[in-house]
């Protein structure tokens, strides 16, 4: 074997910080709608109210609507901060799949180094 | 700092023992509440919110600190690996540096600098670690809030108006719950981030160590070439 060939670039390797980037970002944002969307919804509805105003709301009332987004948001703010989850999985599995290649390439660069091992030992 | 870090990572087994224990103690803990909460919805209405608190008070105070506690869990396992593949790279290293230390040191090609991402992957770890144990506080502090609203019967809590300090302390525990559940994900996701910085550094040291292999080839070839023709140049490109 004269001529090592190396590798082409591997594209997983420039994938894999876009999916962590966007595993960051998703689960960042689902961080900030917590503290900067639900919690003071939150602390507006239970801190103001005695449960009888809070059932006795109307409909199209502003407490009803609170109750609506401390209701709704949840249910989809969860599976956005797996979604972000998923996305530094996906990326973290992207790097393992460039493995193979780099141990393929370095199993050739051994095969080539062994003849000259032998070669120079005889000496 | 880095030596001391690279001594602690070799007790990545016991990080990831103790997030495993947690886990499992997690689902005897959930176990024993379950039971806690069957008990409490064996009997009537008014029998449960008016005599029952204790249990009541039990229940959702577990409730409220016992996902932060599973999640120190996972975050210690994921630390754990973390610190795995921090004594794989030092590893790699080691047996690059043994390797290259047996080349004449006038011909030693030198080390590749390592990613900046490497040395930092121990710290963001960390930072994520804190992230879990901080979340598991605040959650300790809501589970005694929480103990502390349902002594009082439901009846009670229900009637509590705006300024009162039992309708406050609803509000501390429902606010604070908006925030913690995500919270907790970002320190997932921290620990994530120091698992792709370690992998893309165990990357990097493969592809320069086989860079390396495949220099000094080249430079053994070239020895070959001015043994047999000793007038043509030491540091000739591979045959």
């Amino acid at each position: 074997m004269d001529h090592l060939t190396p590798p082409a670039p591997a594209w997983q390797m420039k994938v894999f910080p876009l999916f962590s980037l966007l595993g960051w970002v998703l689960i960042l944002s689902s961080f900030l709608i917590g503290l900067i969307g639900l919690a003071p919804t939150a602390a507006s509805y239970w801190g103001g109210n005695a449960k009888a105003v809070r059932d006795a709301a109307e409909a199209g009332s502003a407490l009803l609507g609170q109750l609506q987004v401390l209701s709704v948001i949840p249910r989809w703010l969860e599976p956005l901060a797996f979604l972000g989850v998923a996305a530094f999985m996906t990326g973290i599995a992207l790097e393992f799949s460039t493995i193979p290649a780099v141990l393929k390439n370095r199993g050739q660069v051994m095969s080539a180094c062994f003849p000259l091992i032998v070669k120079l030992g005889g000496k | 700092m880095q030596a001391m870090i690279g001594k602690m990572a070799r007790m990545y087994p016991v990080l990831i023992a103790m997030g495993f224990m947690i886990v499992v103690i997690a689902l005897f803990v959930g176990y024993a509440n379950a039971q806690t909460a069957a008990d409490y919805f064996a009997h009537s209405k008014e029998l449960r919110e008016t005599t029952l608190m204790v249990q009541r008070a039990s229940f959702e105070g577990v409730g409220l600190w016992l996902p932060y506690f599973k999640f120190l869990g996972l975050g210690l396992i994921l630390g754990g690996i973390v610190m795995a593949l921090r004594v794989i790279i030092d590893n790699l290293k080691a047996a690059g540096n043994e390797v290259l230390s047996k080349l004449p040191s006038e011909k030693r090609p030198r080390s590749p600098a390592s990613p900046w991402f490497g040395p930092v992957m121990p710290m963001v770890m960390m930072a994520g670690e804190l992230t879990f144990v901080v979340a598991l506080i605040v959650s300790l502090g809501l589970a005694r809030t929480a103990a502390q609203v349902f002594a009082h019967p439901v009846p009670e809590i229900d009637a509590a108006g705006a300024g009162t300090p039992l309708l406050a302390q609803v509000q501390a525990i429902v606010t604070s719950s908006a925030w913690l559940v995500p919270f907790k994900f970002l320190g997932v996701a921290t620990e994530f981030l120091a698992i792709a910085m370690g992998l893309a550094t165990i990357i990097f040291i493969l592809g320069a160590q086989t860079e390396l292999l495949e220099t000094g080839i080249r430079i053994a070839r070239g020895e070959q070439a001015s043994a047999r023709h000793p007038e043509a140049p030491t540091h000739g490109p591979a045959a």
